[in-house]
């Protein structure tokens, strides 16, 4: 019989692996998105992340 | 960003650009998710005289437009635009078969994803081998022109360690 640690192990690679399909679903959606819009996604994203730069210690 | 595709197909239009095609991230994320850049590529033929490449009258009518410098780049409205005169036989090549897809009322010429495959992969700096990989994951890539074109450009040995190391 499993270990308590086992089983929380097992339980913990199975809620990653439902994240990664989940991310990789996502990804298929964006992918889909008309290219307008993913132009400015991509651009919006560039501007948040120089914005989340200037807390760097 | 319409403005700057609207800008470019007048500059083709015009005879200022031979010819030319959007790369770099914004043709990837044509085809893929989308994800952060801050500029558009611009790939194009330059006009040669006696083999040697002209860039002044694209420049000319650019500046004459009123259009500022920036760095490397011409900023078209709030968006930095880098234009690429075209080096290599591989990119001459990605320009003239670029596709034609549309940006709202405007149609802009895209390199193909096969094509942006073998440019990345040639130039391979950390940001080229991270969008070689999003459109490897997420694109439908024509196998058949992808070797062709690899072959054809020497590349294939270079894209077999790739996938060899990331993909083995």
């Amino acid at each position: 019989m499993d270990k308590p640690s086992d089983r929380n192990q097992k339980k913990v690679e199975k809620f990653r692996e439902m994240i990664f399909k989940s991310k990789e679903e996502c990804r298929r959606i964006f992918a889909k998105e008309p290219f307008e819009k993913k132009i400015k996604t991509a651009f919006e994203l560039y501007r948040q992340a120089e914005y989340l730069k200037k807390f760097k210690p | 960003m319409e403005r700057v595709f609207k800008v470019i197909k007048k500059m083709y239009q015009e005879g200022i650009l031979k010819d030319y095609a959007v790369g770099g991230a914004v043709a990837t994320i044509y085809y893929t998710e989308p994800f952060a850049t801050k500029d558009i590529d611009i790939f194009f033929i330059p006009p040669e005289e006696d083999e040697i490449i002209i860039l002044t009258p694209f420049y000319d009518f650019l500046l004459k437009k009123g259009y500022k410098t920036y760095k490397e780049y011409i900023m078209i409205g709030d968006t930095p635009v880098q234009f690429i005169p075209t080096a290599t036989l591989l990119e001459k090549e990605a320009v003239e078969k670029a596709i034609s897809v549309k940006y709202k009322s405007v149609d802009i010429k895209i390199l193909r994803p096969e094509y942006l495959v073998a440019i990345f992969l040639k130039v391979f700096r950390p940001k080229d081998r991270d969008k070689l990989i999003r459109l490897l994951d997420q694109v439908k890539i024509d196998k058949a022109l992808l070797h062709d074109v690899l072959s054809r450009h020497n590349l294939d040995k270079k894209f077999n360690d790739f996938m060899e190391k990331y993909y083995g």
